[in-house]
């Protein structure tokens, strides 16, 4: 019995082992090395260097920018999806997981065939003016990244705040409206008090996902904008320890603050509401007609900016702007084992992404059954686990695994393992959330009847636990697998050219101006993120934004 | 001012094909009228298109004569408690009740006594500045109560207010309801599922069953003389017997059941088909056979204050008898599941119909 209960929690444990392992001491190692060593720039001189301020008053002024862009973009939207009543309603509000699981890079490309130079808007508006030449570009500075954050961000807003919209009662809005509330009383009194939490827990992560954001920056600001990340990314790039590490640290903080703040939101965003309630809803044909203008004013707003990129990686893949003919090329290169092919960079992104979602899924059950546990420490050692890596920077986990796990262990050569453990950490939040949520919805008098039918604790787990979960365990793996298919900074930071994935062979050719190739590639990208949206849409029926 | 509410036909037709009405009804001043019936009979429709929540496709509501029917919910002068109660989780006790008077724009003093006199006469003073989220049920009830009261309503409207209360203090809010609603004098329109608590607090209750009231009358009115089987069975003690006319006497019939022959008070035509019920008091049970009672085997004895509530199966049916004899029912509690013997005086049986 007790060796029992050692095993168990070794293996509930060790999910935050491993974290501490492969997370929390490469990134310390990095920090407290950089900043004691007395390499490079030191502590004193980042932090009250302008270059540093600038740093992380363009990080905080453009995720302030791109966070209210998504609010304001993406609260018609919440309001339209909880109180519309319209056919294909779950399919739309799957399909708002979407832009989310894209990677970054894709989106880059998808962007630039948007609303870059000679791309579709800009097109339309030569065409209306009849001029040669480019007039619009909006996929690059401030611009580009705000619009690009809000690509990404607008439809977690609509998902977290119409989930929380929905579950507003109408006997509350009745109660109002019976006590003469008008709808803009209401709206003040009622609803936007009802959403509040949600709203701000979803402006929060926005806040941090746009704080954080690296391959945007770098791709569209064109050099001449830099977040906390890029000038971390920078400061390794040059060797200079002093300055990454004291960067990295200056992040963390910021980031765990807000990631904390986003976590204790979390606790108090349910008003004691009857379960069953359901906000009123109102059919398509009772809107009117003003209303329903506007409504549709912002469908089209919202397909323009969040479904037109998608749909622009297709021309992406096929149009070679350079030479200005349709081609094939990008495909052929897709499958070119040689030099500069996309072959090996496929192989790569599939089975560095399907082995760190193994592991994802292995590291999150345990972390999932650790966050059930009664009592304070579990639980929030659970979160802050499962949280940690959304908080700390790609880069800077990077450099610490190549400090921590490559070099000690002689795998400079090929540092494929790296690249597996960082996809890992970024995937396991998802994949320990899916889980978790699924272990929630399990009701514990089943096992208890489990129990009185005389099954032992494995075959409980083997026949119980297990099949209701597995679910959930699809939905975790399908999120982290396309975390780790589209991370794009660690890897490229660790991967020798052998190890290139596909984002790091997007990046690769955007630079050196090989549109159609970039684009193939991320058309393959976004038919893994549509496959895994299927499948999640699938199985969780309606409820998917809940993994967010 | 209190109002007099009248409904004349008034219709509504669902998308799924379902429908309920038309509904006539009137509520006279002060009155307090329920809409009695089973889930799904079309009470909370009816009091939802009396709200202005449900627009009726037909018929009229009127209030002291003025039509109703194309007046905002909000400008009816209408004061409501939902099932749900909905206190406004974000607000506290006062916050809640205040509502209605800061949508009036009622100045603070006004809403400051307003508020302090209904919490003093609701007993909820003391809880004031406490959040919802802290407020047991029964208080819950009292401040969803409180804040329907504080616009000084022309129409109360209560839907299933007490169902999610265990049944003592539902007991003592149906008497404390009643007693508001009386000082007040307010016209109100109370909907519940339960028998006992519609005859508790109201003066007239309207029977419903599939989407039409069946029969409106005071409690004692349905109880003694329900006009159809629903009624009988929905209000009453479910003792309803049914035969076929055997033959006709001069101030009653002869019924003819599967097993046995009653005598009833009243006039049917011989050979017609006839329902009849009998008062669960008004049924006596006898443990050997005198020739004068029906056989059937006892299903259960149960004690309730004052008496027991003996459950017969006569024929595969079930018949009720309050038995308030003490000997009788130790006796019949000894004897276990056994044959006994019921009759009842032919004037206490009442024809249906």
């Amino acid at each position: 019995m007790k060796s029992q209960n050692v095993l168990a929690h070794l293996i509930l444990y060790s999910p935050v082992v491993l974290l501490a392992c492969f997370l929390i001491y490469p990134v310390s190692a990095v920090i407290i090395r950089g900043i004691v060593s007395g390499l490079g720039t030191s502590i004193t001189n980042v932090l009250s260097s302008p270059v540093t301020l600038n740093a992380v008053s363009f990080s905080a002024y453009q995720a302030a920018i791109s966070t209210l862009a998504a609010v304001v973009l993406g609260l018609p939207g919440a309001y339209l999806l909880a109180r519309l009543r319209f056919r294909g309603k779950s399919v739309v509000r799957a399909a708002m997981v979407i832009p989310f699981v894209l990677p970054p890079i894709v989106v880059v490309v998808g962007f630039l065939q948007m609303f870059g130079p000679y791309g579709f808007v800009d097109s339309f508006v030569m065409a209306i003016t009849g001029s040669n030449t480019s007039v619009v570009n909006l996929a690059s500075g401030i611009t580009g990244i705000v619009l690009a954050h809000a690509f990404y961000n607008a439809p977690l807003v609509i998902l977290m705040v119409s989930a929380s919209l929905e579950r507003l009662s109408p006997d509350i809005e009745e109660s109002a409206e019976i006590l003469g509330a008008s709808s803009i009383q209401k709206l003040r009194r009622i609803i936007l008090p009802h959403i509040l939490p949600a709203l701000l827990a979803s402006a929060i992560l926005t806040y941090l996902f746009c704080f954080t954001s690296f391959p945007i920056v770098l791709a569209l600001g064109g050099g001449a904008y830099s977040t906390l990340e890029v000038r971390i990314w920078i400061a390794f790039r040059i060797f200079d320890y002093g300055a990454a590490s004291s960067l990295a640290l200056v992040q963390i903080l910021i980031t765990i603050a807000l990631a904390f703040s986003y976590y204790r939101l979390g606790g108090s965003r349910n008003y004691t509401i009857a379960p069953t309630s359901r906000i009123k809803q109102v059919g398509i044909d009772e809107i009117g007609g003003r209303h329903a203008l506007l409504a549709v004013l912002y469908v089209v707003l919202l397909l323009v900016l969040v479904a037109g990129p998608i749909v622009a990686i297709v021309r992406a893949a096929v149009y070679d702007p350079v030479t200005e003919v349709y081609t094939w090329a990008g495909f052929a290169s897709l499958l070119s084992a040689g030099l500069g092919g996309g072959l090996i960079p496929l192989v790569n992104s599939v089975f560095y992404a399907g082995t760190s979602t193994v592991l994802a899924v292995v590291l999150g059950l345990p972390l999932a059954y650790l966050h059930r546990r009664p009592g304070f420490t579990s639980s929030t050692l659970s979160s802050l686990t499962a949280f940690l890596p959304l908080g700390v920077s790609a880069i800077t986990l990077a450099y610490g695994l190549m400090l921590c796990v490559v070099v000690p262990l002689g795998l400079s050569v090929n540092p494929w393992p790296a690249i597996v453990l960082a996809q890992t950490m970024i995937g396991l939040p998802f994949s320990a959330r899916s889980i978790e949520i699924a272990l929630r919805n399990i009701d514990p008098a089943l096992l208890d009847q489990a129990d009185l039918l005389g099954a032992s604790r494995l075959q409980k787990l083997f026949f119980v636990e297990l099949p209701l979960l597995a679910p959930g365990i699809l939905v975790g793996a399908v999120f982290a697998f396309a975390m780790a298919i589209g991370e794009m900074s660690a890897t490229y930071f660790i991967a020798l050219p052998q190890n290139f994935t596909l984002t790091v062979a997007i990046y690769q050719d955007l630079g050196v101006r090989k549109f159609v190739e970039a684009g193939a590639a991320a058309l393959v990208l976004v038919a893994v993120c549509l496959i895994a949206f299927l499948v999640i849409d699938k199985v969780t029926g309606k409820q998917s934004g809940g993994v967010l | 001012m209190t109002v007099r509410i009248e409904l004349r036909g008034l219709r509504k037709e669902f998308k799924d094909g379902t429908h309920v009405g038309p509904i006539d009804l009137t509520i006279e001043k002060g009155e307090l009228v329920t809409l009695l019936g089973p889930s799904g009979s079309g009470k909370t429709t009816t009091l939802r298109m009396v709200a202005g929540f449900i627009q009726p496709q037909s018929g009229s509501l009127t209030f002291n004569g003025r039509d109703m029917t194309n007046v905002a919910p909000r400008e009816r002068g209408i004061g409501m408690v939902f099932q749900s109660i909905a206190l406004f989780p974000n607000m506290n006790v006062f916050q809640n009740i205040s509502f209605g008077l800061d949508m009036e724009h009622w100045d603070r003093t006004q809403v400051t006594e307003r508020v302090e006199e209904l919490s003093r006469m609701l007993g909820i003073h003391g809880l004031l500045y406490r959040p919802i989220s802290e407020v047991s049920g029964g208080e819950a009830q009292r401040v969803a109560l409180a804040r329907a009261l504080a616009r000084k309503p022309q129409v109360l409207l209560l839907d299933e207010p007490l169902s999610s209360l265990d049944p003592q203090l539902r007991d003592r809010l149906q008497m404390e309801i009643r007693k508001v609603q009386r000082s007040l004098g307010i016209t109100t329109l109370y909907v519940t599922h339960n028998q006992a608590e519609a005859f508790a607090v109201s003066d007239k209750v309207a029977v419903m069953n599939d989407g039409v009231i069946i029969q409106t009358g005071t409690p004692e009115e349905l109880y003694e003389n329900p006009n159809s089987e629903f009624v009988a069975r929905f209000v009453g003690s479910g003792n309803v017997f049914s035969g076929v006319v055997e033959e006709v006497r001069s101030d009653s019939i002869l019924v003819r059941t599967d097993s046995y022959i009653f005598k009833v008070s009243g006039h049917r035509l011989a050979g017609s088909q006839v329902f009849f019920t009998v008062r669960p008091e008004d049924v006596r049970i006898e443990l050997a056979e005198s020739g004068m009672g029906a056989a059937a085997t006892v299903q259960s004895v149960t004690p309730q204050v004052g008496s027991s509530r003996v459950v017969l199966d006569f024929d595969g049916n079930q018949v009720v008898s309050v038995v308030t004899d003490a000997t009788m029912t130790s006796q019949l509690r000894k004897n276990g599941t056994s044959r006994v013997w019921f009759r009842f005086e032919p004037e206490l049986a009442v024809l249906i119909g």
